[in-house]
């Protein structure tokens, strides 16, 4: 937007006095939240003024994070894939997803299989949209429980034959639920564990990965680990197998 | 079983018990949001708060067009076309066998005095879903919400303010979490950013968070010392009104399946 600014300080306005009444006149007072007086910073405006050389002009403020975009920056079962782990489903296989929230991992790996999906989500909120979701997709069976609830999950899954596990809950017993959850599976299945560290404890999250594989040694063989920067920061991807 | 079979078992199973958990706090909380709204903004449109109220009534459906649900939920409460005195007899037929559709079978389930604070709130929003006349309805909400709020939480709301009580239910998420609260993190609800200067850098620690503009306090010399006796008597009375109104899972009436 261009303006005219009188260069004549003692030009008088129609009050009689000499001071510059740009703002108050079109945009309300100095102070007001009018659309005009964004480009005036002090008390008079500088937004035509080209005495200064260039021309101010408003511009929208930038963000200061950038919005990432895409789905590696939600889901990390798909960072694993694309790094060619060995975590890609196969064209039957049954999964059993703890931790689902909303469903985006889900959308996505529902494409890869025709198998069943058993989705576990406990908050309400969430669960709504994975109930949506499931009317939409052929083969995903919604399940509103606690993990930790075994005999739920029992009753939900009717004695189907599981081939992956896949856990991925913030929460303090992150490691206990799924050691749980693994007597539900045979020993040919695999096991893929995404740690959250910053849910555990506030310390290094490579001290907190030490700790959580001591406690899973005992119940299974670690097979790889892999970390997810720079798409998910302090998280890692775990590969098990049972013993 | 066929894959099918127990798709659609787990799908009906999981509906059921979500609308176990849906509760009656969430009117509660529609209406302090609107009135906090309309405190908050010089003339603002109300079209996500209608679509907050059509998802809970129908949390299944795949409308997400904010002006198609408006269109939508006017003809649901039978507000559409009310014009003519020959029509108005077979509109309130309509409109009767119409609040019968309200109570869906997925979602929450309304009663006749909520059906008609919301057809209150959605009669005097024009067609671009401001409010006609911002100050007069905000009152008249307001003493819809009191009315409520001492339905559902009669010990509590003799403690604070109905709308201050909302304010609290609204920020935390819900009733059942503001239950599971001690008493000294409801005196510092509203108060994190204060509360964690004084853990970060060792300021001085905030004495009371959203609570400070209830009555009492403000009338109080030592407001830090009555602060900390009205969050002692809310986390008991909130803990009372929930077991006797809201929670109607009981261990006795969980069928086994």
């Amino acid at each position: 937007m261009e303006r005219r600014i009188s260069r004549n300080k003692f030009s008088k306005n129609r009050f009689g006095s000499n001071r510059r009444t740009i703002g108050r006149f079109k945009g309300g007072g100095r102070n007001s939240r009018s659309s005009e007086n964004r480009f005036s910073k002090g008390r008079v405006n500088k937004a035509g003024n080209q005495r200064y050389g260039k021309q101010q002009t408003w511009k929208k403020p930038k963000r200061k994070f950038k919005k990432k975009k895409g789905i590696e920056f939600k889901s990390k079962w798909v960072v694993a894939i694309n790094r060619n782990l060995d975590v890609m489903p196969g064209k039957k296989d049954n999964i059993l997803y703890l931790g689902a929230s909303t469903g985006t991992t889900i959308r996505y790996i529902s494409n890869l299989t025709e198998g069943l999906i058993f989705a576990v989500e406990n908050s309400p909120d969430m669960a709504l949209n994975l109930v949506r979701l499931a009317g939409r997709k052929k083969n995903i069976a919604p399940v509103f429980c606690d993990a930790r609830d075994i005999e739920s999950l029992k009753k939900a899954m009717f004695n189907t034959k599981i081939n992956i596990l896949f856990q991925d809950i913030p929460s303090l017993d992150q490691a206990e639920i799924l050691i749980k959850a693994s007597s539900l599976v045979d020993k040919d299945s695999k096991i893929f564990f995404s740690l959250k560290t910053q849910s555990i404890s506030q310390q290094e999250p490579g001290k907190t990965l030490k700790e959580v594989e001591e406690k899973l040694k005992k119940h299974f063989k670690i097979l790889h680990v892999e970390n997810l920067e720079p798409y998910h920061k302090k998280h890692y991807f775990l590969i098990l197998g049972k013993m | 079983m066929n894959n099918k079979q127990i798709i659609e078992w787990n799908i009906s199973r999981s509906k059921e018990k979500i609308k176990s958990q849906i509760l009656k706090d969430r009117i509660i909380i529609f209406f302090t949001r609107i009135v906090e709204d309309a405190g908050k903004y010089q003339n603002p449109n109300f079209y996500g708060r209608v679509k907050e109220l059509y998802r809970l009534i129908y949390p299944y459906s795949e409308l997400e067009d904010p002006k198609e649900i408006f269109i939508k939920i006017k003809k649901t409460f039978g507000l559409q076309g009310f014009s003519g005195c020959s029509e108005i007899r077979t509109l309130v037929r309509i409109s009767d066998t119409r609040n019968s559709d309200l109570k869906s079978k997925d979602g929450l389930v309304l009663d006749n005095e909520e059906i008609e604070a919301v057809k209150l709130f959605i009669k005097n929003l024009d067609s671009e879903c401001k409010l006609k006349n911002k100050m007069v309805i905000k009152k008249e909400i307001e003493a819809i919400l009191g009315k409520l709020v001492v339905k559902y939480l009669p010990n509590s709301s003799k403690i604070i303010e109905p709308y201050l009580l909302g304010k609290l239910i609204s920020s935390v998420g819900g009733i059942s979490k503001l239950y599971r609260k001690p008493a000294s993190t409801i005196q510092l609800i509203g108060a994190e950013k204060a509360l964690f200067r004084h853990m970060a850098k060792g300021k001085d620690c905030p004495k009371y968070g959203l609570i400070y503009y209830s009555r009492r306090i403000l009338k109080a010399e030592n407001k830090g010392k009555e602060a900390r006796k009205i969050a002692n008597q809310l986390a008991l009375n909130v803990r009372i009104d929930y077991f006797r109104n809201f929670n109607s899972q009981k261990t006795s009436e969980i069928p086994d399946f």
